[in-house]
Protein backbone atom coordinates (compact mmCIF):
# COMPACT_ATOMS: atom_id res chain seq x y z
CA UNK A 1 0.00 0.00 0.00
CA UNK A 2 1.60 3.26 -1.10
CA UNK A 3 2.21 6.26 1.09
CA UNK A 4 -0.19 8.31 -1.00
CA UNK A 5 -3.01 5.89 -0.42
CA UNK A 6 -2.26 5.74 3.29
CA UNK A 7 -2.45 9.53 3.50
CA UNK A 8 -5.72 9.56 1.57
CA UNK A 9 -7.19 6.89 3.82
CA UNK A 10 -6.09 8.80 6.91
CA UNK A 11 -7.70 11.94 5.56
CA UNK A 12 -10.84 9.97 4.71
CA UNK A 13 -10.99 8.58 8.23
CA UNK A 14 -10.56 12.08 9.67
CA UNK A 15 -13.31 13.46 7.46
CA UNK A 16 -15.63 10.61 8.36
CA UNK A 17 -15.65 11.64 12.03
CA UNK A 18 -15.37 15.38 11.50
CA UNK A 19 -18.01 17.69 12.95
CA UNK A 20 -20.97 18.32 10.70
CA UNK A 21 -20.03 21.98 10.38
CA UNK A 22 -16.66 21.10 8.87
CA UNK A 23 -17.98 18.93 6.07
CA UNK A 24 -20.49 21.25 4.46
CA UNK A 25 -18.30 21.23 1.36
CA UNK A 26 -19.23 17.61 0.75
CA UNK A 27 -22.65 18.73 -0.47
CA UNK A 28 -21.04 20.56 -3.37
CA UNK A 29 -18.76 17.64 -4.16
CA UNK A 30 -21.76 15.33 -4.02
CA UNK A 31 -23.55 17.46 -6.59
CA UNK A 32 -20.60 17.02 -8.94
CA UNK A 33 -20.44 13.28 -8.34
CA UNK A 34 -24.18 12.84 -8.75
CA UNK A 35 -24.32 14.75 -12.03
CA UNK A 36 -23.24 11.77 -14.17
CA UNK A 37 -24.88 9.20 -11.89
CA UNK A 38 -28.34 10.72 -11.76
CA UNK A 39 -29.36 10.13 -15.41
CA UNK A 40 -28.62 6.43 -15.04
CA UNK A 41 -30.37 6.43 -11.70
CA UNK A 42 -33.42 8.10 -13.19
CA UNK A 43 -33.51 5.55 -15.98
CA UNK A 44 -33.32 2.78 -13.42
CA UNK A 45 -36.04 4.37 -11.32
CA UNK A 46 -38.39 4.57 -14.29
CA UNK A 47 -37.70 0.96 -15.13
CA UNK A 48 -38.17 -0.14 -11.54
CA UNK A 49 -41.37 1.84 -11.22
CA UNK A 50 -42.69 0.20 -14.38
CA UNK A 51 -41.70 -3.31 -13.34
CA UNK A 52 -42.62 -2.95 -9.68
CA UNK A 53 -45.05 -0.10 -9.22
CA UNK A 54 -45.12 1.37 -5.76
CA UNK A 55 -48.11 0.56 -3.60
CA UNK A 56 -50.20 2.85 -1.49
CA UNK A 57 -51.11 2.14 2.13
CA UNK A 58 -53.88 -0.21 1.15
CA UNK A 59 -51.46 -2.27 -0.94
CA UNK A 60 -52.86 -1.08 -4.24
CA UNK A 61 -50.29 -0.59 -6.98
CA UNK A 62 -49.84 3.05 -7.93
CA UNK A 63 -49.03 3.53 -11.58
CA UNK A 64 -46.58 5.99 -13.07
CA UNK A 65 -49.40 8.07 -14.52
CA UNK A 66 -51.01 8.33 -11.14
CA UNK A 67 -47.72 9.33 -9.56
CA UNK A 68 -47.25 11.97 -12.23
CA UNK A 69 -50.78 13.22 -11.56
CA UNK A 70 -50.00 13.38 -7.85
CA UNK A 71 -46.81 15.29 -8.59
CA UNK A 72 -48.74 17.79 -10.67
CA UNK A 73 -51.39 18.10 -7.98
CA UNK A 74 -48.72 18.64 -5.37
CA UNK A 75 -47.12 21.40 -7.46
CA UNK A 76 -50.49 23.03 -8.09
CA UNK A 77 -51.57 22.96 -4.46
CA UNK A 78 -48.17 24.20 -3.37
CA UNK A 79 -48.61 27.18 -5.67
CA UNK A 80 -52.13 27.74 -4.32
CA UNK A 81 -50.83 27.50 -0.80
CA UNK A 82 -48.19 30.15 -1.48
CA UNK A 83 -50.82 32.32 -3.16
CA UNK A 84 -53.05 32.04 -0.11
CA UNK A 85 -50.14 32.89 2.17
CA UNK A 86 -49.49 36.03 0.14
CA UNK A 87 -53.18 36.90 0.23
CA UNK A 88 -53.37 36.26 3.98
CA UNK A 89 -50.37 38.50 4.47
CA UNK A 90 -52.02 41.23 2.41
CA UNK A 91 -55.23 40.92 4.37
CA UNK A 92 -53.24 41.05 7.58
CA UNK A 93 -51.60 44.28 6.46
CA UNK A 94 -54.97 45.72 5.54
CA UNK A 95 -56.36 44.70 8.91
CA UNK A 96 -53.50 46.43 10.64
CA UNK A 97 -54.22 49.56 8.62
CA UNK A 98 -57.88 49.37 9.59
CA UNK A 99 -57.02 48.83 13.22
CA UNK A 100 -54.89 51.95 13.09
CA UNK A 101 -57.64 54.10 11.63
CA UNK A 102 -59.33 56.62 13.84
CA UNK A 103 -62.77 55.89 15.22
CA UNK A 104 -64.10 58.70 13.10
CA UNK A 105 -63.42 56.62 10.03
CA UNK A 106 -65.71 53.89 11.32
CA UNK A 107 -68.39 56.19 12.64
CA UNK A 108 -68.74 57.85 9.26
CA UNK A 109 -71.80 56.71 7.29
CA UNK A 110 -69.47 56.18 4.34
CA UNK A 111 -66.30 54.59 5.64
CA UNK A 112 -63.37 54.72 3.26
CA UNK A 113 -62.11 51.94 1.10
CA UNK A 114 -58.59 50.93 2.15
CA UNK A 115 -56.18 50.11 -0.67
CA UNK A 116 -52.54 49.21 -0.04
CA UNK A 117 -49.92 50.68 -2.32
CA UNK A 118 -46.17 50.29 -2.56
CA UNK A 119 -43.92 53.30 -2.74
CA UNK A 120 -41.88 53.06 -5.94
CA UNK A 121 -40.23 56.45 -6.11
CA UNK A 122 -39.43 59.58 -4.09
CA UNK A 123 -36.63 61.98 -3.52
CA UNK A 124 -35.23 60.85 -0.20
CA UNK A 125 -33.35 64.11 0.25
CA UNK A 126 -36.43 66.34 -0.04
CA UNK A 127 -39.40 65.77 2.29
CA UNK A 128 -41.56 67.93 0.06
CA UNK A 129 -41.11 65.77 -3.01
CA UNK A 130 -44.12 63.94 -4.41
CA UNK A 131 -44.27 60.21 -3.79
CA UNK A 132 -44.77 57.78 -6.62
CA UNK A 133 -46.88 54.73 -5.80
CA UNK A 134 -47.50 51.57 -7.72
CA UNK A 135 -51.09 51.26 -8.83
CA UNK A 136 -52.51 48.45 -6.70
CA UNK A 137 -53.81 45.23 -8.18
CA UNK A 138 -57.34 46.30 -7.38
CA UNK A 139 -56.90 48.82 -10.18
CA UNK A 140 -56.98 52.54 -10.46
CA UNK A 141 -60.71 52.76 -11.09
CA UNK A 142 -61.40 52.59 -7.38
CA UNK A 143 -59.09 55.50 -6.66
CA UNK A 144 -59.38 59.18 -7.45
CA UNK A 145 -57.39 62.35 -7.17
CA UNK A 146 -57.78 63.70 -3.67
CA UNK A 147 -57.90 60.34 -1.91
CA UNK A 148 -56.11 60.33 1.40
CA UNK A 149 -52.75 58.60 1.76
CA UNK A 150 -51.82 57.39 5.22
CA UNK A 151 -49.12 55.36 6.84
CA UNK A 152 -49.66 52.97 9.70
CA UNK A 153 -53.36 53.69 9.64
CA UNK A 154 -53.41 56.96 11.50
CA UNK A 155 -50.53 59.04 10.17
CA UNK A 156 -51.41 61.34 7.31
CA UNK A 157 -48.97 61.58 4.41
CA UNK A 158 -50.99 63.59 1.90
CA UNK A 159 -53.45 63.21 -0.94
CA UNK A 160 -53.32 61.63 -4.36
CA UNK A 161 -52.53 64.15 -7.07
CA UNK A 162 -52.42 61.82 -10.04
CA UNK A 163 -54.07 58.50 -10.76
CA UNK A 164 -53.34 56.32 -13.77
CA UNK A 165 -53.31 52.64 -14.59
CA UNK A 166 -49.56 52.55 -14.15
CA UNK A 167 -48.81 54.73 -11.17
CA UNK A 168 -50.19 57.04 -8.53
CA UNK A 169 -48.67 60.26 -7.32
CA UNK A 170 -49.20 61.46 -3.79
CA UNK A 171 -48.51 64.99 -2.68
CA UNK A 172 -47.34 65.12 0.92
CA UNK A 173 -48.80 67.78 3.17
CA UNK A 174 -45.34 69.36 3.34
CA UNK A 175 -45.42 70.09 -0.38
CA UNK A 176 -46.23 73.76 -1.03
CA UNK A 177 -48.73 72.72 -3.70
CA UNK A 178 -50.82 70.99 -1.05
CA UNK A 179 -51.87 74.33 0.33
CA UNK A 180 -52.75 75.16 3.90
CA UNK A 181 -54.33 72.57 6.07
CA UNK A 182 -56.40 73.07 9.21
CA UNK A 183 -55.33 71.01 12.18
CA UNK A 184 -56.18 70.78 15.83
CA UNK A 185 -53.92 70.39 18.79
CA UNK A 186 -54.33 66.88 20.16
CA UNK A 187 -55.25 67.55 23.75
CA UNK A 188 -56.19 65.15 26.47
CA UNK A 189 -59.40 65.29 28.43
CA UNK A 190 -62.01 67.99 27.91
CA UNK A 191 -59.62 70.83 27.17
CA UNK A 192 -60.95 73.23 24.55
CA UNK A 193 -59.96 72.41 21.00
CA UNK A 194 -57.29 74.64 19.55
CA UNK A 195 -57.26 74.95 15.78
CA UNK A 196 -54.28 76.01 13.66
CA UNK A 197 -53.76 76.63 9.99
CA UNK A 198 -50.57 74.89 8.89
CA UNK A 199 -48.82 76.09 5.78
CA UNK A 200 -46.00 74.25 4.04
CA UNK A 201 -42.71 76.11 4.13
CA UNK A 202 -39.91 76.05 1.59
CA UNK A 203 -37.83 73.93 3.94
CA UNK A 204 -40.31 71.09 4.01
CA UNK A 205 -41.77 72.08 7.34
CA UNK A 206 -45.27 73.16 8.37
CA UNK A 207 -45.68 76.58 9.88
CA UNK A 208 -48.56 78.20 11.75
CA UNK A 209 -49.03 81.43 13.60
CA UNK A 210 -50.92 81.35 16.90
CA UNK A 211 -51.83 83.63 19.75
CA UNK A 212 -48.93 83.66 22.18
CA UNK A 213 -51.35 83.03 25.06
CA UNK A 214 -52.05 79.56 23.75
CA UNK A 215 -49.94 77.05 25.57
CA UNK A 216 -48.42 74.81 22.91
CA UNK A 217 -45.22 72.92 23.61
CA UNK A 218 -42.76 71.08 21.39
CA UNK A 219 -43.66 67.46 20.59
CA UNK A 220 -47.36 68.32 20.68
CA UNK A 221 -49.28 66.30 18.13
CA UNK A 222 -51.41 68.05 15.55
CA UNK A 223 -54.34 66.18 14.03
CA UNK A 224 -56.38 66.82 10.92
CA UNK A 225 -59.43 69.01 11.45
CA UNK A 226 -59.94 70.43 7.99
CA UNK A 227 -63.51 70.54 6.76
CA UNK A 228 -62.21 70.35 3.21
CA UNK A 229 -61.14 66.80 3.87
CA UNK A 230 -63.49 63.83 4.24
CA UNK A 231 -65.07 63.56 7.65
CA UNK A 232 -63.63 60.10 8.25
CA UNK A 233 -60.11 61.46 7.82
CA UNK A 234 -60.45 63.92 10.68
CA UNK A 235 -58.24 63.00 13.57
CA UNK A 236 -55.43 61.60 11.47
CA UNK A 237 -52.08 62.70 12.83
CA UNK A 238 -50.61 65.37 10.55
CA UNK A 239 -47.59 66.83 12.28
CA UNK A 240 -45.63 67.19 15.48
CA UNK A 241 -44.61 70.55 16.85
CA UNK A 242 -40.88 70.90 16.47
CA UNK A 243 -40.21 74.33 17.96
CA UNK A 244 -41.90 77.62 18.77
CA UNK A 245 -40.40 80.94 17.70
CA UNK A 246 -41.25 84.49 18.63
CA UNK A 247 -42.31 86.84 15.84
CA UNK A 248 -40.66 90.26 15.88
CA UNK A 249 -43.15 91.64 13.40
CA UNK A 250 -46.12 90.46 15.52
CA UNK A 251 -45.22 90.38 19.22
CA UNK A 252 -48.62 89.01 20.25
CA UNK A 253 -48.23 85.91 18.15
CA UNK A 254 -45.90 82.94 18.04
CA UNK A 255 -44.73 80.98 15.07
CA UNK A 256 -45.12 77.24 15.42
CA UNK A 257 -42.89 75.09 13.26
CA UNK A 258 -43.96 71.49 12.92
CA UNK A 259 -42.56 68.50 11.13
CA UNK A 260 -44.59 65.90 9.31
CA UNK A 261 -45.83 63.05 11.49
CA UNK A 262 -44.41 60.61 8.96
CA UNK A 263 -40.79 60.24 7.95
CA UNK A 264 -41.95 60.13 4.36
CA UNK A 265 -38.63 59.21 2.69
CA UNK A 266 -38.41 56.10 4.86
CA UNK A 267 -41.87 54.76 4.10
CA UNK A 268 -42.15 51.85 1.68
CA UNK A 269 -45.81 50.90 2.02
CA UNK A 270 -48.80 53.17 2.42
CA UNK A 271 -52.57 52.86 2.42
CA UNK A 272 -54.88 54.92 0.26
CA UNK A 273 -58.20 55.72 1.86
CA UNK A 274 -60.59 56.14 -1.00
CA UNK A 275 -63.92 57.88 -0.74
CA UNK A 276 -65.18 56.53 -4.05
CA UNK A 277 -67.24 53.78 -2.44
CA UNK A 278 -69.52 56.36 -0.92
CA UNK A 279 -69.91 60.06 -1.34
CA UNK A 280 -69.90 62.50 1.46
CA UNK A 281 -73.31 63.24 2.90
CA UNK B 1 -6.27 -0.64 -16.17
CA UNK B 2 -8.20 1.82 -18.28
CA UNK B 3 -9.56 4.26 -15.76
CA UNK B 4 -12.14 5.73 -18.10
CA UNK B 5 -13.68 2.30 -18.59
CA UNK B 6 -13.68 1.83 -14.85
CA UNK B 7 -15.34 5.19 -14.24
CA UNK B 8 -17.94 4.56 -16.92
CA UNK B 9 -18.85 1.17 -15.48
CA UNK B 10 -18.83 2.62 -11.97
CA UNK B 11 -21.25 5.39 -12.95
CA UNK B 12 -23.60 2.85 -14.50
CA UNK B 13 -23.33 0.56 -11.49
CA UNK B 14 -23.86 3.35 -8.96
CA UNK B 15 -26.77 4.73 -10.98
CA UNK B 16 -28.46 1.36 -11.27
CA UNK B 17 -27.82 0.63 -7.60
CA UNK B 18 -29.77 3.75 -6.83
CA UNK B 19 -32.39 3.55 -9.55
CA UNK B 20 -33.20 -0.14 -9.32
CA UNK B 21 -33.12 -0.26 -5.54
CA UNK B 22 -36.90 -0.07 -5.30
CA UNK B 23 -37.17 -2.98 -7.73
CA UNK B 24 -34.64 -5.29 -6.12
CA UNK B 25 -35.04 -4.41 -2.45
CA UNK B 26 -36.51 -7.26 -0.42
CA UNK B 27 -38.60 -5.46 2.15
CA UNK B 28 -39.42 -8.64 4.02
CA UNK B 29 -35.74 -9.46 4.53
CA UNK B 30 -34.55 -6.37 6.31
CA UNK B 31 -34.64 -4.33 3.11
CA UNK B 32 -31.80 -6.35 1.69
CA UNK B 33 -30.49 -4.70 -1.46
CA UNK B 34 -27.88 -6.02 -3.88
CA UNK B 35 -24.89 -3.91 -4.84
CA UNK B 36 -23.64 -3.81 -8.40
CA UNK B 37 -20.84 -1.53 -7.27
CA UNK B 38 -19.62 -4.37 -5.06
CA UNK B 39 -19.50 -6.62 -8.12
CA UNK B 40 -17.42 -4.03 -9.96
CA UNK B 41 -15.12 -3.75 -6.96
CA UNK B 42 -14.59 -7.50 -6.84
CA UNK B 43 -13.93 -7.68 -10.53
CA UNK B 44 -11.33 -4.91 -10.39
CA UNK B 45 -9.74 -6.24 -7.21
CA UNK B 46 -9.39 -9.67 -8.81
CA UNK B 47 -7.89 -8.43 -12.06
CA UNK B 48 -5.98 -5.20 -11.46
CA UNK B 49 -2.67 -4.63 -9.76
CA UNK B 50 -3.02 -4.40 -5.95
CA UNK B 51 -2.29 -0.69 -5.72
CA UNK B 52 -4.66 0.11 -8.58
CA UNK B 53 -7.30 -2.12 -7.02
CA UNK B 54 -7.08 -0.27 -3.69
CA UNK B 55 -7.31 3.12 -5.35
CA UNK B 56 -10.25 1.94 -7.43
CA UNK B 57 -11.93 0.66 -4.27
CA UNK B 58 -11.49 4.03 -2.63
CA UNK B 59 -13.02 5.76 -5.65
CA UNK B 60 -15.96 3.36 -5.58
CA UNK B 61 -16.47 4.04 -1.89
CA UNK B 62 -16.32 7.80 -2.35
CA UNK B 63 -18.86 7.61 -5.18
CA UNK B 64 -21.14 5.52 -2.96
CA UNK B 65 -20.68 7.97 -0.08
CA UNK B 66 -21.50 10.95 -2.26
CA UNK B 67 -23.96 9.27 -4.58
CA UNK B 68 -27.73 9.28 -4.45
CA UNK B 69 -27.85 6.26 -2.17
CA UNK B 70 -25.78 7.93 0.55
CA UNK B 71 -27.59 8.11 3.86
CA UNK B 72 -25.96 11.39 4.81
CA UNK B 73 -25.15 12.96 8.12
CA UNK B 74 -27.08 15.43 10.18
CA UNK B 75 -28.71 17.99 7.95
CA UNK B 76 -28.56 15.69 4.93
CA UNK B 77 -24.90 16.34 4.26
CA UNK B 78 -23.09 13.40 2.72
CA UNK B 79 -20.19 12.00 4.72
CA UNK B 80 -17.11 10.74 2.95
CA UNK B 81 -15.74 7.73 4.72
CA UNK B 82 -18.16 4.97 5.64
CA UNK B 83 -18.19 3.34 2.21
CA UNK B 84 -14.78 4.65 1.15
CA UNK B 85 -13.01 2.98 4.05
CA UNK B 86 -15.28 -0.07 3.90
CA UNK B 87 -14.57 -0.52 0.20
CA UNK B 88 -10.79 -0.31 0.70
CA UNK B 89 -11.06 -2.87 3.49
CA UNK B 90 -13.15 -5.10 1.26
CA UNK B 91 -10.66 -4.75 -1.60
CA UNK B 92 -7.86 -5.69 0.79
CA UNK B 93 -9.76 -8.82 1.73
CA UNK B 94 -10.12 -9.72 -1.95
CA UNK B 95 -6.42 -9.09 -2.50
CA UNK B 96 -5.66 -11.49 0.36
CA UNK B 97 -7.92 -14.12 -1.12
CA UNK B 98 -6.81 -13.57 -4.69
CA UNK B 99 -3.89 -16.03 -4.68
CA UNK B 100 -6.13 -18.90 -3.68
CA UNK B 101 -9.10 -18.43 -5.97
CA UNK B 102 -9.79 -18.79 -9.66
CA UNK B 103 -9.76 -15.16 -10.69
CA UNK B 104 -11.64 -15.49 -13.94
CA UNK B 105 -14.29 -17.87 -12.79
CA UNK B 106 -17.80 -16.56 -12.58
CA UNK B 107 -18.42 -18.29 -9.27
CA UNK B 108 -15.38 -16.53 -7.81
CA UNK B 109 -16.71 -13.12 -8.77
CA UNK B 110 -20.16 -13.98 -7.45
CA UNK B 111 -19.04 -15.38 -4.11
CA UNK B 112 -16.50 -12.66 -3.50
CA UNK B 113 -19.12 -10.05 -4.43
CA UNK B 114 -21.10 -11.30 -1.46
CA UNK B 115 -18.01 -11.13 0.73
CA UNK B 116 -17.23 -7.63 -0.48
CA UNK B 117 -20.81 -6.52 0.07
CA UNK B 118 -20.64 -7.81 3.62
CA UNK B 119 -17.27 -6.16 4.28
CA UNK B 120 -18.48 -2.86 2.85
CA UNK B 121 -21.65 -3.03 4.90
CA UNK B 122 -19.78 -3.82 8.10
CA UNK B 123 -17.23 -1.11 7.42
CA UNK B 124 -19.90 1.47 6.75
CA UNK B 125 -21.84 0.40 9.85
CA UNK B 126 -18.68 0.63 11.97
CA UNK B 127 -17.83 4.12 10.75
CA UNK B 128 -21.41 5.29 11.20
CA UNK B 129 -21.45 3.93 14.74
CA UNK B 130 -18.13 5.56 15.60
CA UNK B 131 -19.44 8.76 14.12
CA UNK B 132 -22.52 8.52 16.27
CA UNK B 133 -20.37 8.11 19.37
CA UNK B 134 -18.54 11.34 18.64
CA UNK B 135 -20.49 14.07 20.41
CA UNK B 136 -19.55 16.78 17.92
CA UNK B 137 -20.82 15.07 14.78
CA UNK B 138 -24.58 15.35 15.47
CA UNK B 139 -24.90 12.08 13.55
CA UNK B 140 -28.19 10.28 13.39
CA UNK B 141 -28.52 7.23 15.60
CA UNK B 142 -27.75 4.07 13.63
CA UNK B 143 -30.40 1.34 13.43
CA UNK B 144 -30.30 -1.48 15.99
CA UNK B 145 -27.32 -3.78 15.52
CA UNK B 146 -29.41 -6.90 14.91
CA UNK B 147 -31.44 -5.22 12.21
CA UNK B 148 -28.33 -3.79 10.61
CA UNK B 149 -26.52 -7.13 10.62
CA UNK B 150 -29.58 -8.83 9.17
CA UNK B 151 -29.66 -6.32 6.35
CA UNK B 152 -25.92 -6.68 5.72
CA UNK B 153 -26.15 -10.46 5.72
CA UNK B 154 -29.08 -10.73 3.36
CA UNK B 155 -27.64 -8.01 1.15
CA UNK B 156 -24.39 -9.97 0.90
CA UNK B 157 -26.26 -13.11 -0.16
CA UNK B 158 -28.37 -11.13 -2.58
CA UNK B 159 -25.27 -9.47 -4.04
CA UNK B 160 -23.67 -12.89 -4.51
CA UNK B 161 -26.75 -14.01 -6.46
CA UNK B 162 -26.86 -10.94 -8.63
CA UNK B 163 -23.10 -11.21 -9.00
CA UNK B 164 -23.64 -14.12 -11.38
CA UNK B 165 -25.11 -12.14 -14.27
CA UNK B 166 -23.14 -9.00 -13.47
CA UNK B 167 -19.94 -10.98 -13.16
CA UNK B 168 -20.63 -12.70 -16.47
CA UNK B 169 -21.01 -9.34 -18.17
CA UNK B 170 -17.84 -7.97 -16.59
CA UNK B 171 -15.79 -11.06 -17.41
CA UNK B 172 -17.05 -10.97 -20.97
CA UNK B 173 -15.72 -7.43 -21.32
CA UNK B 174 -12.38 -8.00 -19.64
CA UNK B 175 -10.39 -7.09 -22.73
CA UNK B 176 -11.85 -3.56 -22.68
CA UNK B 177 -10.29 -2.92 -19.30
CA UNK B 178 -6.69 -3.60 -20.36
CA UNK B 179 -5.65 -5.01 -16.99
CA UNK B 180 -1.88 -5.18 -16.86
CA UNK B 181 -1.47 -7.40 -13.84
CA UNK B 182 0.91 -10.30 -14.40
CA UNK B 183 -0.93 -13.57 -14.81
CA UNK B 184 -0.87 -15.69 -11.66
CA UNK B 185 -0.95 -19.46 -11.50
CA UNK B 186 -4.68 -19.46 -11.11
CA UNK B 187 -5.13 -17.59 -14.36
CA UNK B 188 -4.07 -20.75 -16.13
CA UNK B 189 -6.91 -22.51 -14.47
CA UNK B 190 -9.24 -19.87 -15.76
CA UNK B 191 -7.87 -20.17 -19.25
CA UNK B 192 -8.22 -23.94 -19.27
CA UNK B 193 -11.99 -23.67 -19.29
Amino acid sequence: MGAGLVCVLAATAAVSVAPAGWIRWTSDVADVVRAPVMPVSRLGTSMASWLRPPRDQSGRAVGELEIEQLRQDRARFEQLWHAQRVRADGLGQRLRQLEGLSDAAYRSPHPPLVVDAEVTGRDASDPRSPIELRTPREGAERLAVGDVVVWDGSHLIGRLSHVSAMRLMALPVTNPESGPIEVAVATEGDAPLVRLLLRPSDQGELVAEVDRRLLIEPETRLVLADTGWPAWSHGLEVAIVDRIEAMDEAPLRHRIIARSAVDTPAVSQVAVLSALEGTEP
Amino acid sequence: MRWWVFLLILIVAAGLDSGLASLFTLRGLGHATPSMAACVLVFVALQARPRVALWAAWVIGVVLDLGPTAAGAAGGMPVIGPHALGAVAAAYVVLLLRPVVFRKRLVTVAVLAGVVSGCMGLGAAAIETIRWWMPWTHALAPPPAAARLTTIGFSAIYTALIGVPIGALLLAGTRWWRFDSPPGRLDYAGSRR
